[in-house]
């Protein structure tokens, strides 16, 4: 369904940010991109929605969508493409929604940008999306603005917003960083219900291992703008993993793991 | 005579909204702390944890209750006494960057302190500080660079360094490892570890991630809406946790070794708005094992054990013991 070939993207500098990236992705798969800061993971998925900040270049590789050459697409084509057949969530939320307008009027806005339904159908339907997302009255949400919401609540609205024209291929830019544990864990859940619900793909990145491990199928390890290593559920790292993985995996706090004191 | 070397009793920090209603941050929050020991500080947004930590700092003071350093009742103090006091209880915050000047070299500010309490020269005050940041791992060389050319987990130590500059004999550590990747999370907790072997420090490190606070805490002290629901040992945290808010931290965290087949139930809802804190038992909106009492009566901190205690009415003696889960 969504095939990156040898993608190499590059800011200008020595070496590129990402080098000769690929990845296949399949109707329903879970792919967990992880790595440090730095590593090349978020310019991955910047790269597949067409999103580089400036400054930063595909130059090389291919990204395929159903067979469809993403890198060549003009604008317009973007805009359809962008919120029907994928869709992105990021970090905060709360950031990429507009600080001085209604959930509500923010999902009527974004349904009638690419369908023709009424104001009061629009609205309807973000309802609905908002209660199949966990949200407990969904009314009281459409009529509050963003701030209003706590970081969790946020994070629902952006899934809703995201899921609502069902895409294939969801990307996730780090969906949980910025909330509490039990957030996150409402959050990791609902994410593994879209994909048995609509059979959305996710690629999901993130730099905490434990949320890549219960959620992903497969994991890829990214250092330097390059993926070091890979490995498949169950185990997804047998003792042949690279040195770089064992070191991460040696450094992810464990609850069972050693202590200090 | 308190035995501890910082001992709250019962403190409790309020604030007065514009809209005149009050928002209890902190209620009733006992704490000791001895020389040498981990006191981990666990609980979400909105528990009250910062505000704890600005009461035992003193850079606020307590509506209710007190503070005991080497059982001197230290609530009260101020001016020049609540200065010359302050070296022995320091802060480390969690975004560095935030905490430095901009303009000023790593080396003047770990070295600003110094010069503030001990007359000394701008050049002892530089050899002094070169020598803290060898402490904590960095190059002496580091203190001629700015905050904005080192990488979060340097900034994380000169911010250490800084701390250690007036020999503290308590540390608090808001959040200090949450903006940084594992393997620099690792080496800080490791060095954390090892500062407090070599000179007996008292820690107080406040945390949202479970699993580091087990590796760090000696004790962990749980906090749910400005409230303390559980202490207990730090090894304990992933097995033996009595409280239902804190057995529902234990099974959110995800770790890599953790059981992936089994499922996972999040607490439903959020945490109450403070302002609104329902009466009873803070947890009760959420907890799965509600009773009627638990929304009527505030539960008291009862001991399980010498170093475990519980804020819980299933832990009652009055109730069934087949309650006990």
């Amino acid at each position: 369904m969504l095939e990156i070939q040898h993608l190499t993207v590059s800011y200008g500098g020595e070496r590129p940010a990402l080098e000769d990236f690929s990845l296949c992705l399949q109707r329903g798969e879970i792919v967990a991109l992880v790595g440090e800061s730095g590593s090349g993971k978020t310019t991955a998925v910047r790269a597949i929605l067409g999103l580089l900040p400036p400054g930063g270049a595909v130059t090389g590789g291919s990204v395929r969508l159903d067979g469809e050459e993403l890198l060549q697409l003009p604008p317009e084509e973007w805009q359809r493409l962008r919120g029907e057949r994928l869709a992105v969530i990021f970090q905060d939320a709360g950031a990429m929604l507009n600080p001085i307008r209604t959930i509500g009027g923010q999902f009527v806005e974004f349904i009638r940008a690419h369908r023709q339904v009424s104001k009061g159908e629009a609205r309807k339907q973000g309802a609905e999306m908002l209660a199949r997302m966990g949200l407990p009255d969904p009314e009281d949400i459409l009529r509050s603005y963003p701030f209003q919401l706590s970081g969790g609540q946020r994070q629902r609205v952006g899934i809703a917003l995201a899921m609502t024209f069902q895409p294939r291929l969801l990307l996730a830019d780090e969906p949980t960083s910025a909330l509490d544990v039990t957030t996150q864990a409402q959050i990791i859940r609902q994410m593994a219900a879209l994909r048995e619900e609509f059979g959305t793909a996710i690629l999901l990145v993130t730099h905490h291992l434990g949320v890549a491990s219960y959620l992903a199928d497969r994991i890829l390890v990214m250092r330097a703008g390059q993926v070091v290593d890979q490995g498949e559920k169950p185990d997804f790292f047998d003792a042949a993993a690279s040195p770089y993985t064992r070191e991460l995996l040696a450094a992810a706090p464990d609850m069972e793991g050693e202590r200090y004191v | 005579m308190s035995e501890y070397l910082l001992e709250g009793r019962g403190l409790t920090r309020r604030y007065r909204r514009e809209d005149g209603r009050e928002l209890a941050a902190c209620r009733h929050v006992s704490l000791h702390l001895s020389p040498g020991e981990t006191l981990g500080v666990v609980g979400e947004s909105g528990c009250g944890k910062s505000t704890l930590l600005r009461l035992l700092a003193q850079l606020e003071r307590p509506d209710a209750g007190q503070l005991f350093f080497r059982g001197t009742d230290i609530t009260g103090l101020r001016g020049e006494a609540l200065r010359r006091h302050r070296p022995h209880i320091q802060l480390v915050f969690q975004d560095p960057a935030a905490a430095f000047f901009p303009r000023m070299r790593a080396g003047d500010a770990v070295g600003e302190p110094i010069r503030n309490f001990h007359r000394c020269s701008r050049q002892e005050a530089r050899e002094r500080a070169a020598e803290l940041l060898e402490q904590v791992g960095l190059p002496r060389q580091l203190g001629e660079r700015y905050p904005h050319s080192m990488s979060g987990g340097q900034r994380q130590r000169v911010g250490l360094a800084r701390a250690l500059a007036l020999e503290p004999q308590v540390l608090l550590c808001d959040e200090i490892t949450s903006a940084l990747d594992a393997s620099s999370q690792k080496q800080l907790a490791e060095l954390l570890a090892k500062l407090q072997r070599e000179r007996n420090l008292a820690l107080l490190f406040v945390c949202h991630d479970l699993a580091l606070v087990r590796q760090l805490a000696h004790r962990v002290m749980v906090m749910y809406l400005g409230q303390v629901v559980e202490v207990l040992p730090g090894e304990a945290l992933g097995t033996a946790a009595a409280h239902p808010y804190t057995q529902a931290l234990a099974a959110s965290a995800f770790s890599w070794g953790m059981d992936r087949s089994k499922p996972m139930e999040p607490l439903p809802g959020e945490i109450p708005s403070p302002v609104d804190a329902p009466d009873g038992c803070p947890f009760h909106t959420r907890c799965r094992r509600c009773r009627e009492i638990c929304r009527q009566q505030r539960p008291p901190l009862v001991s399980l054990a010498p170093d475990h205690q519980v804020a819980c009415h299933l832990w009652n003696e009055n109730m069934e013991s087949e309650d006990k889960g």
